[in-house]
Formats: C-alpha cells, sequence, structure tokens
C-alpha cells in the first residue's frame, strides 16, 4: 500500500513538472509583452517619448529577469516554487500566492455551488427518465438537455441575468461575492452541465438494470424504488467520474460565468493575466490547478474504493467450499 | 388448462402461453413466436425437468411466469394458475407480480454470482427482500438468514453474512440465491439453469441441497436445464421443449427409456458420444519430441495465496493433454502462465527448449494459440467471419490479400462455416458458430500447440459434441498439439491422450485418457459425425 | 448517497467561508442606495461645518445625500498610486488629485496647485492652494509634493514621460520651482496626468487604514480588481461633495454592464459597447452620455510597400473614404468625423474638418487615374497587370470599422482584405514588415511636438508606416525650437496639415466612449479624458 501511494505521488509530481515546462514554454513562445504592456500601449497611454520608453522597457525587462534563456527563468521559478513561492505578479507586483488565495474561495463557492445543482439535476432527470425511459417525461427531459447543453453559457447566462436582474430586479449585479450573488451563476453552470449528468445517469441506470441481479431482485418481489437504488449504487462509480470531471472545469474553466457574472474567482483573474501577459500569475494559475486536478484525480480513486468493496476488500476469500 | 383432471394435485398450472419478440419495433423483422402455445403443469412437491437447447424458449417460460420478459418480448396469450387459485392472464395489463414475485413464486438464476448484487453484502440482502415483504425486522433478519444459511450447508453462516458476493465462489453464491429465495417461502421454484456454470464438484452439491430441501419443504421446483444429466439427476417428470413447442412430457424413467420423439431420440444420442472414447484419429503423439515442456511452475498471488505450487508438464507434439480441475484450481492460471500472459514467479515453460516468455512475441503467437470459453466475447463484433480469420494472418504478413482471403474461406469450410455465414458478424451467429470462427482464428496461422481453456463448457450439449468432434478431426488432419482446459471429466477423458488431475495449484493425479492403444491403432477410420447447426 | 450528503455539507462551507470575507459590505440593493437626509446626514454636515466654515456652499448641494454606485471595465489592482494605472481609478473616482487638471475644453486649470508662471523657457514656479491637506491632515506643502512626485518618478515607469525633463525644487513651503531640460515644455500639463497625483510620500500605500491622499472621498474599503468602496473626506479643502459614499465596483464583461445600467442598480457605468445603443432608447430612467475621446481612429499605411509609397494612391484613399457613414456603420452614429489627426484634439478643434473637407470618390478616382492605376472591367483598378490590393489588419472593436472600409475603397477599385485579430498580430506583422494597413487609436491629447514626433518623426514609435518628409521634419525641428505659445500652435498646425495632405495615415474619427447615466444622477460632466473624469463635487443623486 505504502509503496503504491509513493509511486503514485511521484507519478503525480513527474505530470505536475511536465504541465508546467510545457505552460512555461508556451507562454513565452505566444507573442505579446507583458513589460510593454505594464508600461501602457504607447497609442493608449497619453503623451510618449519613444526612445526612453524603450529603455525603461529594457530596464524592467533586466529587473524582471525576462532577458535570461528561458531554461535559467525556468530553474529561477522552480528554486522559488521549492520555497512555497509562486513569485510577484508583473502587473501588480503583489504574491501570486496571495491573489490566489484571495480568490480560490469564490471560486471554490461557485463550483461546489453549481456542482449540487447538477448533481440535484442529474441525479433526480436522470432517475426520472430512466425509470420512465422511452415515455414522454422520458422525451421531454431528452429535448430540455439538447435544447440546454447546445446551448452557449453566455447566452444562457445573459439570458438569466436579463430575466432576474432587469426584468424582475431579484438580482443585484455588483462585483460582491455573497450568498445572495452565488445562486444565479450557479443556478447557469448548473444547467449547463446538468445534461451530460442526466444522460450518465440514464444510460449507467438502463445498462444495470439490463443487470442479472436487478432481474434477480425484481424476482424477488423488490419493488422499483428499491431497484432504481440498487442501480445506482452499482452506477456510482461512473456518476462521480462525471461529478468529478465536472467539477475540475468547474474549478479550472468557469471564466466566461464568472466573467459574466462579475464574480471574482480565479477565472476570471487568470483571464485577466493572460491578457496581461503576467507570467508569474499564469505559471502559478495553472501549477496550483494541475495540482488540483491531480488531486481531484486522487480522490476520486479513493471515492472508488469507498464505493466498490471489490477494492476496498481486495484478496478476502472464503476459500473453503464448506460441503 | 390442459390437465383438468387431479388439478388438486398440481401447484401451478400454464395454459396456452404465446411469447414472440420484437413484433414491435420498426424496421426490425418480426421474429417469428418463441413460445407458441405452451401448456404444462406441476404437480405439488414436484421437480420437474424442463429440459432444451439455448433457443428453445425454455427461458422465456421461466420469465414470462415472473413477469420478468425484456421489454421487446411481447406475451400474445397465456394462464396461469397457482394452485385453487384463480388464474391470471399473463396477457393482460397489469398481473399481481406484486402479490406472486419472490413469495409465490422463487427463482433461481444460471449465474448466481451476477444475480447478487455486487455492492451489498449478502446480510444487507436477505434483510432487504425480508423487509420489503415483512416478513421479517432487522434482526429477525439476520437470525432467519443465518438459520437457512446453515441449512444450505454453511457452516458458518455468519462469515457469509458479512461477505460480498465476490468474496464467495460460483457454488456459494448459488447456495445463498437458494437461500434468498427460500427465506421468502415461496410455493414455487423455478431454477433456471442454476448448475450450469458451476464445476462439476459444485454441480453436483447444489443439485444434492435442491432435491433434499425441495423434499423437506414440499417445494414444488421447475427445473430448467440443458443438461441431460442434471435432469436426470434431480426430477420426477421431464419436459421436453423444442423451438418453442413442448414435444414430450413424462415421468423421467419412461422418457429416458423410451423417448417419443426423434429430437429426445438425438439428445440422448449426442449424450452417448460424448461418453463414449474416440476413436484416435490421427498419428501417434511423438514421445522422443517435446514440445511445451513446464517445469515447476510457481505462482501466487498477493491476497489469493499460492496458485500455483509447482507444476510439472510436458505437451509432446501431436498430442492432447486434458487438464481437468475444478473452477479456482488454479487451471486457467496455469493457461495465461505458458502463453506468458502472466508472470510466474518460479519455473519456466519451455517451448522446444526455450523459454516461451523470452520468445518474440510475434514468433509466440504464430506457434501457440489459446481459445477461450466465451467465444463470442472475444471476438470483434463489428467484424465478418472471414475478417476475423483473415486477421491473424494479416497480422502477420502471411501472402497477398487474395491468397489470405483464400485460406480463410477454406479454413471456415473447414470448420463448418459456409456460404453466407462467412460473411455474418458474431452477433448474427450462434455461440457454437462464433466458436467455430475462434477455431478457424487460432488455427489460421497453423500453430503447433491449441490451448483450450473451456472451450466447449458454456455450448449446448449438442453443439458441445460437434466442437469436440471438429478438434479431433482437425487435429488429426493438422497434427497440432493441444492442451485441453476443462472442468467437464466425460470431454477431457474423450479427447485427450493423457489428462491431468489439479486441484489446489498441483497435480494430484495423471491418467491416459480412453484406451489410448487403441485409439491409435483405429487411424483415420471414422469421424466425419460433424454435423453443423 | 453519503457522497450527495457530503458534497452538499461543503458547499455550505465553502460558500460560507467565501462569503465570510465580504459579509461586512454592504449587501444593497437599489433600496439601501438612497439614504434618507436624516439625522446622520445632520451630524455629517455639522461636522463639516465644525471643519471649514468655507464649505457652506456645499452645504445646499449635500442636501441629497446616498450612495453613488460606479461601474466600470476594470478597477485599480492596488491602492499604491505609483502602480501602473492604479492613479487614473483614484483619480476619476474622487480619491486622488494632481497639481493641475485638464478641463473639458482641453485647458490646463489648477488642481491642488494654485496658480503657475513661467519665469523663463525653461523655468516655472507653482504656487500651491494654501489650506490643502491630505486625508490624514498633514499638509500639502512644497515638501509633501516633491517627495511626492520623486516617488513616482522613482517606481512608476509610466509616470517618466511626464517627470524625467522636470527638476523640483522647494522655493518656500507654498512654492516650488521647476526647472525643465527642454525649453518650451508645459509643465503644469505635464502635471495634470494621473500619474502624477500628490500623495504623502511618508505612508504606505499598501492598505486602506495606511494610504494618505487628497481627494474629496478617502478610501474605505477595497478588494483587488472587485471593488472600492469610498466615504466623504470631512476635511476636503474644497468644496464638500452633495453625495456620501461611493462604490466602485468592477464587471469585466460589456454586456453584463450594460445589464447592470439597465437594472437600474448603478448610476454610472463605464464603457458601453456602441452595439449595445438600441438597448437604451426606450430608456427614460438611463441616458448614454457618448463624448468623443482625445483619439482618433487612423489608418496605418506601410510606406514600403510599392503601391502605397505613392502619395497620389494614398490621397486617393484618403479622399475615398466617407466618414459620416463610417461613423454611423462602425460607432453608431456615437462620433463625429475627423480628417486629420490633431483634429479629435478638442484644443485642435479647427483642424477638425481639414484638407479632406468633403467624400469625393471622384477625386480619389482621378488621382488613382493619374497614378497609373486603371479601373478593370471587374471593378479593381490595375497597374502592369497587378490588382491594386491591401491587406487591412483590426483587433479589438473595429472589425466592423474594417470591413466598412473594406466596402467603401472597393468602390474606388481598391482590393481590400480584412484580417481581424489580437493585437499581437498586429504587433508580429509590424515587427516583420509584412503588413498593408492597420487600424489603431493614438492619444491626440498632450504636449504637441511630443505627440507629432512620435508620429510622424522618421524615428516615432507610432510612425509604423516608415514616414519620412523633409518638409515635416524640417517643421518639427522649427517647432522644437519655437519660442512662444503663437508660433509653436501654428507650426502644429502647419505640420497637421502637412501630414494630412502627405497621407502616411488616413484619420476617421475619434473612438466614442459611452457611458450610462442614470438619470436619477444629476450634475453629470461628459470629459473628452472620462476614464480620470467623473466624481466632482456638484454631483447629487435624486431619489428614485
Amino acid at each position: 500500500m505504502l509503496k503504491t501511494t509513493l509511486l503514485r505521488l511521484l507519478e503525480a509530481l513527474a505530470t505536475l513538472l511536465c504541465a508546467t515546462l510545457l505552460l512555461f514554454l508556451l507562454i513565452r513562445i505566444a507573442p505579446g509583452d507583458p513589460v510593454q504592456i505594464l508600461l501602457g500601449r504607447p497609442g493608449e497611454a497619453g503623451v510618449t517619448d519613444t526612445a526612453m520608453q524603450e529603455r525603461q522597457a529594457a530596464e524592467l525587462r533586466e529587473r524582471l529577469g525576462l532577458e535570461d534563456p528561458v531554461a535559467v527563468q525556468y530553474g529561477r521559478w522552480m528554486e522559488r516554487l521549492l520555497r512555497l513561492d509562486l513569485g510577484e505578479s508583473i502587473h501588480t507586483g503583489r504574491s501570486v500566492g496571495a491573489e490566489l488565495a484571495e480568490r480560490l474561495p469564490a471560486t471554490a463557492a461557485l463550483a461546489l455551488a453549481a456542482l449540487a445543482i447538477q448533481l440535484a439535476l442529474g441525479l433526480g432527470l436522470g432517475i426520472a427518465s430512466a425509470l420512465r425511459a422511452g415515455g414522454m417525461s422520458d422525451q421531454l427531459i431528452r429535448i430540455v438537455c439538447v435544447v440546454l447543453a447546445s446551448t452557449p453559457a453566455f447566452v444562457l447566462g445573459l439570458g438569466l441575468l436579463l430575466v432576474f436582474a432587469v426584468r424582475l430586479g431579484m438580482y443585484e449585479i455588483s462585483s460582491a461575492a455573497t450568498l445572495a450573488r452565488l445562486w444565479l451563476p450557479a443556478a447557469t453552470l448548473g444547467l449547463i452541465g446538468a445534461p451530460q449528468l442526466i444522460r450518465v445517469v440514464r444510460a449507467n441506470l438502463l445498462s444495470e438494470f439490463g443487470q442479472v441481479y436487478i432481474v434477480a431482485a425484481r424476482a424477488r418481489g423488490l419493488g422499483r424504488g428499491r431497484l432504481a437504488l440498487h442501480a445506482l449504487r452499482n452506477s456510482l462509480a461512473s456518476i462521480v467520474t462525471v461529478a468529478a470531471l465536472s467539477l475540475a472545469a468547474l474549478i479550472s474553466g468557469a471564466v466566461v460565468i464568472e466573467s459574466l457574472f462579475a464574480w471574482p474567482g480565479v477565472g476570471k483573474y487568470a483571464l485577466d493575466s493572460i491578457m496581461l501577459k503576467d507570467y508569474p500569475v499564469i505559471q502559478g494559475y495553472a501549477l496550483v490547478m494541475i495540482a488540483l486536478m491531480i488531486g481531484l484525480h486522487l480522490a476520486v480513486e479513493l471515492v472508488y474504493a469507498l464505493l466498490d468493496p471489490r477494492i476496498r476488500r481486495q484478496g478476502r476469500r472464503i476459500r473453503h467450499d464448506a460441503v | 388448462m390442459t390437465q383438468g383432471a387431479g388439478s388438486e394435485a398440481m401447484m401451478l398450472q400454464v395454459g396456452g402461453l404465446r411469447v414472440s419478440y420484437g413484433g414491435r419495433r420498426a424496421g426490425r423483422d418480426p421474429q417469428g413466436p418463441i413460445l407458441s402455445g405452451v401448456s404444462f403443469a406441476l404437480g405439488r412437491g414436484e421437480v420437474t425437468a424442463l429440459l432444451g437447447e439455448s433457443g428453445s424458449g425454455k427461458s422465456t417460460i421461466a420469465r414470462a411466469l415472473t413477469g420478468l420478459l425484456p421489454p421487446s418480448a411481447r406475451i400474445e396469450g397465456g394462464l396461469l394458475r397457482l394452485g385453487e387459485e384463480e388464474a391470471v392472464d399473463l396477457a393482460g395489463d397489469a398481473p399481481p407480480w406484486d402479490r406472486l414475485r419472490g413469495r409465490r413464486i422463487g427463482m433461481l438464476f444460471q449465474d448466481a454470482q451476477l444475480a447478487l448484487n455486487p455492492l451489498m453484502t449478502i446480510r444487507a440482502q436477505f434483510e432487504e427482500s425480508l423487509r420489503a415483504h415483512r416478513l421479517a425486522g432487522r434482526k429477525e433478519a439476520a437470525a432467519e438468514a443465518s438459520r437457512l444459511l446453515r441449512m444450505l450447508g454453511f457452516s458458518e453462516p455468519g462469515q457469509v453474512l458479512h461477505s460480498y458476493p465476490f468474496e464467495l465462489s460460483g457454488g456459494m453464491c448459488q447456495r445463498v440465491c437458494l437461500a434468498l429465495a427460500l427465506c421468502l417461502r415461496p410455493d414455487v421454484l423455478i431454477a433456471d439453469e442454476p448448475t450450469s456454470a458451476l464445476d462439476a464438484d459444485s454441480q453436483r452439491h447444489v443439485l444434492e441441497l435442491l432435491r433434499r430441501l425441495q423434499g423437506e419443504l414440499g417445494l414444488t421446483v421447475l427445473f430448467i436445464t440443458h443438461d441431460l444429466a442434471a435432469a436426470q439427476a434431480i426430477s420426477d417428470r421431464v419436459i421436453v421443449l423444442r423451438e418453442g413447442r413442448i414435444v414430450e412430457d413424462g415421468a423421467v424413467r419412461t422418457v429416458m427409456a423410451r423417448p417419443s420423439h426423434a429430437y429426445t431420440r438425438a439428445l440422448l444420442a449426442a449424450r452417448a458420444s460424448l461418453e463414449a472414447p474416440a476413436p484416435r484419429q490421427g498419428a501417434a503423439p511423438d514421445p522422443a519430441a517435446p514440445l511445451l515442456e513446464v517445469r515447476q511452475l510457481r505462482k501466487s498471488y498477493a491476497r489469493g495465496g499460492e496458485v500455483l505450487r509447482g507444476i510439472d508438464l510436458t505437451v509432446h507434439r501431436g498430442e492432447i493433454v486434458g487438464i481437468l480441475g475444478r473452477s479456482g484450481c488454479g487451471k486457467s492460471t496455469l493457461a495465461r502462465c505458458i502463453v506468458a500472459l502472466e508472470a510466474p514467479d518460479g519455473g519456466q515453460a519451455l517451448l522446444e527448449g526455450r523459454a516461451l516468455a523470452s520468445l518474440p512475441r510475434r514468433e509466440l503467437s504464430r506457434r501457440v494459440q489459446l481459445i477461450f470459453q466465451n467465444a463470442r466475447a472475444s471476438l470483434n463484433p463489428g467484424r465478418t467471419a472471414l475478417q476475423l480469420v483473415t486477421g491473424p494472418l494479416r497480422d502477420h504478413r502471411m501472402g497477398g490479400r487474395r491468397e489470405r482471403a483464400a485460406v480463410a474461406r477454406a479454413l471456415l469450410d473447414d470448420v463448418g462455416l459456409t456460404g453466407e455465414l462467412q460473411v455474418r458478424r458474431p452477433p448474427q451467429l450462434s455461440t457454437g458458430q462464433c466458436q467455430r470462427i475462434a477455431i478457424a482464428r487460432a488455427l489460421a496461422l497453423q500453430p503447433e500447440l491449441l490451448i483450450c481453456d473451456e472451450a466447449v463448457s458454456a455450448l449446448d450439449m449438442r453443439v458441445q459434441a460437434q466442437i469436440v468432434e471438429l478438434l479431433l478431426r482437425l487435429q488429426a488432419e493438422r497434427g497440432f498439439a493441444m492442451l485441453m482446459i476443462s472442468h467437464d471429466e466425460r470431454i477431457a477423458r474423450r479427447l485427450c491422450d493423457t489428462v491431468a488431475v489439479m486441484e489446489r495449484g498441483r497435480f494430484v493425479e495423471r491418467a491416459s485418457g480412453g484406451p489410448s492403444p487403441e485409439r491409435h491403432a483405429a487411424g483415420a477410420a471414422a469421424g466425419s459425425s460433424a454435423a453443423h447447426l | 448517497m453519503r457522497k450527495g450528503f457530503m458534497l452538499l455539507l461543503l458547499v455550505v462551507i465553502f460558500t460560507l467561508s467565501a462569503c465570510a470575507s465580504s459579509d461586512n459590505e454592504p449587501n444593497g440593493n437599489a433600496g439601501n442606495a438612497q439614504y434618507s437626509a436624516g439625522s446622520d446626514n445632520q451630524e455629517a454636515e455639522a461636522d463639516a461645518g465644525a471643519a471649514n466654515d468655507a464649505e457652506a456652499q456645499g452645504e445646499d448641494a449635500a442636501s441629497g445625500g446616498g450612495e453613488l454606485i460606479v461601474v466600470d471595465q476594470n478597477i485599480a489592482a492596488s491602492l499604491d498610486p505609483v502602480q501602473p494605472l492604479t492613479s487614473s481609478y483614484l483619480r476619476k473616482i474622487g480619491a486622488a488629485e494632481a497639481l493641475f487638471k485638464v478641463n473639458a475644453a482641453g485647458e490646463t486649470v489648477p488642481e491642488l496647485a494654485e496658480e503657475a508662471t513661467q519665469v523663463d523657457p525653461t523655468t516655472w514656479e507653482i504656487r500651491l492652494r494654501p489650506g490643502a491637506t491630505f486625508w490624514s491632515g498633514a499638509a500639502v506643502d512644497a515638501d509633501a509634493v516633491i517627495a511626492s512626485l520623486e516617488r513616482s518618478r522613482a517606481n512608476d515607469a509610466q509616470a517618466q514621460p511626464f517627470l524625467a525633463e522636470l527638476t523640483l525644487e522647494k522655493v518656500d513651503a507654498a512654492t516650488l520651482r521647476v526647472t525643465t531640460s527642454r525649453a518650451q515644455l508645459p509643465v503644469p500639463l505635464n502635471l495634470s496626468y494621473y500619474q502624477t497625483v500628490i500623495h504623502n510620500a511618508g505612508q504606505a500605500h499598501d492598505s486602506v487604514e495606511t494610504m494618505d491622499l487628497t481627494g474629496m472621498y478617502r478610501v474605505t474599503a477595497f478588494t483587488p480588481k472587485q471593488s472600492m468602496e469610498l466615504a466623504r473626506n470631512e476635511h476636503y479643502w474644497g468644496a464638500a461633495p452633495a453625495i456620501e459614499r461611493i462604490v466602485y465596483e468592477e464587471v469585466a464583461d460589456e454586456q453584463t454592464r450594460v445589464l447592470s445600467a439597465l437594472s437600474g442598480r448603478s448610476h454610472v457605468v463605464y464603457q458601453i459597447p456602441v452595439t449595445s445603443m438600441p438597448q437604451f432608447e426606450s430608456r427614460e430612467d438611463v441616458e448614454i452620455s457618448a463624448e468623443p475621446a482625445a483619439n482618433t481612429q487612423t489608418v496605418y499605411l506601410n510606406l514600403s510597400r510599392p503601391q502605397l509609397a505613392d502619395v497620389q494612391v494614398r490621397q486617393a484613399l484618403a479622399w475615398g473614404v466617407d466618414r459620416e457613414e463610417l461613423v454611423i456603420a462602425a460607432a453608431e452614429g456615437q462620433s463625429t468625423p475627423v480628417t486629420t489627426w490633431l483634429g479629435s484634439n478638442p484644443a485642435f478643434a479647427e483642424a477638425k474638418n481639414a484638407v479632406y473637407s468633403a467624400y469625393d470618390p471622384d477625386q480619389a478616382g482621378a488621382l488613382l487615374d493619374d497614378a497609373g492605376w486603371m479601373l478593370g472591367e471587374d471593378g479593381i483598378r490595375y497597374k502592369d497587370g497587378e490588382p491594386l490590393q491591401l491587406r487591412l489588419m483590426t483587433w479589438g472593436q473595429d472589425q466592423a470599422l474594417g470591413e466598412a472600409l473594406q466596402s467603401q475603397w472597393g468602390r474606388i477599385g481598391v482590393q481590400v482584405e480584412v484580417q481581424h485579430g489580437d493585437y499581437s498580430l498586429i504587433q508580429t506583422a509590424r515587427e516583420s514588415g509584412d503588413w498593408d494597413a492597420s487600424i489603431e487609436a493614438w492619444s491626440t491629447f498632450g504636449e504637441e511636438l511630443t505627440l507629432l514626433q512620435g508620429q510622424y518623426a522618421p524615428e516615432g514609435s507610432g510612425n509604423y508606416g516608415g514616414y519620412n518628409d523633409e518638409e515635416t521634419n524640417a517643421l518639427l525641428a522649427q517647432l522644437a525650437e519655437a519660442a512662444d505659445q503663437q508660433s509653436r500652435r501654428e507650426l502644429t498646425l502647419q505640420i497637421n496639415t502637412r501630414v494630412a495632405e502627405q497621407a502616411p495615415v488616413i484619420s476617421l474619427y475619434p473612438r466614442p466612449q459611452l457611458t450610462a447615466v442614470s438619470t436619477a444622477l444629476q450634475g453629470f460632466e461628459p470629459h473628452f479624458r472620462q476614464f480620470e473624469h467623473i466624481v466632482h463635487a456638484g454631483l447629487t443623486l435624486a431619489a428614485r
């Protein structure tokens, strides 16, 4: 057990390292210069004395170490990482770790709330649709799923904002991260993510319904509800997988919704940093996200083990076929 | 009802049961009726065997009587009457299954391990059943379950109750299933092939238990099987089903002694042929040329303990060696170690003196081929028989496109899949036909050694007989050596030159198969008996 | 099942932890946006009165009180005025001030300074406003001003253009002398930019508690790039503002900003996209202020391309632009045509319609004929078998503009391909020299010589096309030497005209800046540099 755990951790570390290296290179290959953006694009920042600006840019680049070979920059970053230091933002000069920590709770709250909605919808409608497979309600749910799945996030988000903020005045458009402002973006994300979960729940339940143990349970006279419970329990592993993937997407990529609802999370922060080519921030964000994803995967495996006695009680077998 | 007279002695009566499949689906031909007017009755406290091949409709009867038919099936007519009660119209809108299922009619399935919820402990499944029918509360449920399990021969029911199905063997699962069915105290038990998936010992054990309990509890049993021997062993009466019709219905002794229908006679003959020793058709094995040598092979799993405990085995060129053993004795692990699908912990397997594990994959797969129990699962369902057989030829770059097709066609002809059957895909073929494809595919590369891991166990008896004949004939013509792994003593003894009996990871007995000197002498006299379905 | 429950639990925990930090913020809906002129308002007035009698005039206006909500695309990432752009947000919202400011007419007027006098071509004397203090009460004297400007010079790269050529020294507590390294530098203008806002250099500007500025509002709460809250500075040196509190929020998405304005919660919403104009048409509670900015949407031409090296072709392109139509097609009518580059600077309003005084496709055709580009049967002009083609690169919101130009130039026989993408693509193309034309809008407000040199001197950083005209260069040299204001102005206009005639660039119109303003807010003043001008003492909120 210790050995496998250790191996897993090493594997995770290697993944992390490769991913950061790749990212480090990619953002430096992409066009755009953080220093130039910082000093202001000449046309946009009032007056310009070009020669002086060039000089300043060069100085700043030197100070930030951007003139060094990429390998040296990477080494320096790694060295700081080992001291658990993500560096400072070029743009604000503040610690990247602190800036991320300010925004992660908002993103986590949004992601988990959205996931809860997704799960409620996914399980509720998925089960309903599996129990009435082929019936009217199943068809209806399917149509709603198709419509939702093919609606771009921003369209749905803007639509909901228009209704709830402008028409009904029930929702406040501001930039605060409060409970009163959480429900609408969470609902939007929940609605967008639900169809996938509904489909997975439905498909899995239907496939479980075809299994012998369900037929056998029916033969023992168990009711529909109990059967659905059996099937659900047995498809929980795939549901957990999808939910975990969904959560991963929600945490790392709810950029559009965060921006639309002015929700002060990491997604918007990362997007801004990409626009500003704020290398340390992009790197720090990616690192934290990759680490989160790896953690999530490990957690999913743990959940598998908890859910499935075949993994949990590996090798325990009653061998004596008592005659 | 057919049997009007003596109905008070009848526990369950079925009248005019007609079922068809797929009629409603658009774009699919409505298949013919799977059951066309089946009527029979089960005597109170009697065991009645329902005998038939796969596809004869016997499982459909079981499911129709418990309302468990898949949605694609439709009951067109049929009445069910339990004892003296009012008959139930099976074709009606809502037969009162809640009242009947479990409580009045219990059921056993072929694969007991699959019939239990894999994620629930046995105790939880007992509790659930008993509480669903309000027969017991939590505590009484456990006590009742223990009592029944003890009755079913478990010496430590507590341990079983806390287990999950995967922690129990197939035989144990079937006994648990039996206990689960009995705890609801049904009047009728429908057992659908309850022993077919078990090894010989477990089979015997479960049959004995079933017979004993039936006697003790006065249970009425419908025992569905394709196995003539099992039917004979357990039942009072036998009903023979063929293509959705009952062709024979009578006391076991009468039917076995004087079958009235030609089909019953054919069934009896097939069994006889399997039990008779086969005449050796090909050249005698060459004792001087060991093809496969296995030396002191050991394998253990971290949790499963020692599975192979020093196996020594030699297969000569042209020899047929059988390995006989119960499930879990390690015979499949042995096969996997031989073809290097698994690395042994100690000892080695040599092919003509060279370690198998060190042979290049390509060479190994050309010289040694494996056939599995479930042919259908081992074949890509999207490819035609012809494509499946050309596959290995293409992988090994043998011949040109045309040549390969020609070889494959000849091979398929040889295993008895001719004409239009060659362009069908596995889902459109029967299990026996799939096994023929698997054989053709394995032989395409002209291997020197063919390992058959329970290659015929899943087949109906008549088909079993045909495949066994086919293997014997092909071996005689081509002269490859064969390692035949089976739990079926009859088949092993019929096919093999030598048989080794395996138990808990080691050989406990070695014997020559049939009367081998005579077999070798018999030469290539007979052998055209292979009819195909 | 247990898993689902645990997830729910987690959601609750996370939500609570996320909100814990922001619980002290007002959750207010429109409801508490207006404070009644109740008791605490009177208290505030009493305080103000005690502090400064001169505020008497403000008290009439102050009867409105209330909370002003301002929504912007971006707000500050930090509180320190020397961090990039921070000072622009602080100034916009009334927290920071500079020595001078530019009024809506483009004139430089005193703010924290009282008066500026030019002693000789390189020396200015600036007298500070008596009684001006920081929030902390510390006096804004010569020492404090010098310390502040020196801190900006040392830490803010963006302040360099305005401070690099100045030397500051104290004359007495209320006066400082500024010496310039170059003659005729407009020192008050330089010291009006937001990069030169006066802050208490002795304080740490990293938290709300320690930061110390001079504005009429002081920051009371701040979350970087999220929101800022301000309350009236009761010790303000000038007229006290009427509105009590300000909430300043960042809403990055433009559509969401539009909805925020439409929902009626916010009073001022910056950066409304022109495409959203129709949504405001039927609304009575919110109006759009469309003030042209002091910048010019300009097509830059690459003069090293053979077809564009010919001045007649460039002039033809300039004549062949129907600017009225462009304003309608690409700016929803929210701007006005500008035919020369300086035309968008309010100080040079007379240059607005110079040189290319009307849309004249015939003139354009004649010029192209002269240049040897003859109209082919397919409607495209050819010379030596080569079609007259150019690739126009656009970015940001300028795609519609690019396409409108494509169609207009198509009418005079020029085949235009529009390539829309990220700004970095344009940069890359320029570096490699592989480009024909691109659209960009430089600011036209500032010190004339620097502006014009940046655009039209051979080494200017805005001279993308490689324009190098002897006459222009000579005029620029004269401008650098010019001694008095009058001749500077004349030379500036001459250069502007010369460049327009040579047409290395084609000026179109100023970018519109659309701001949604609630009708509940009175006293809103449009400004061509709206991005740093919004809050002033005269704003009042009517009850809605």
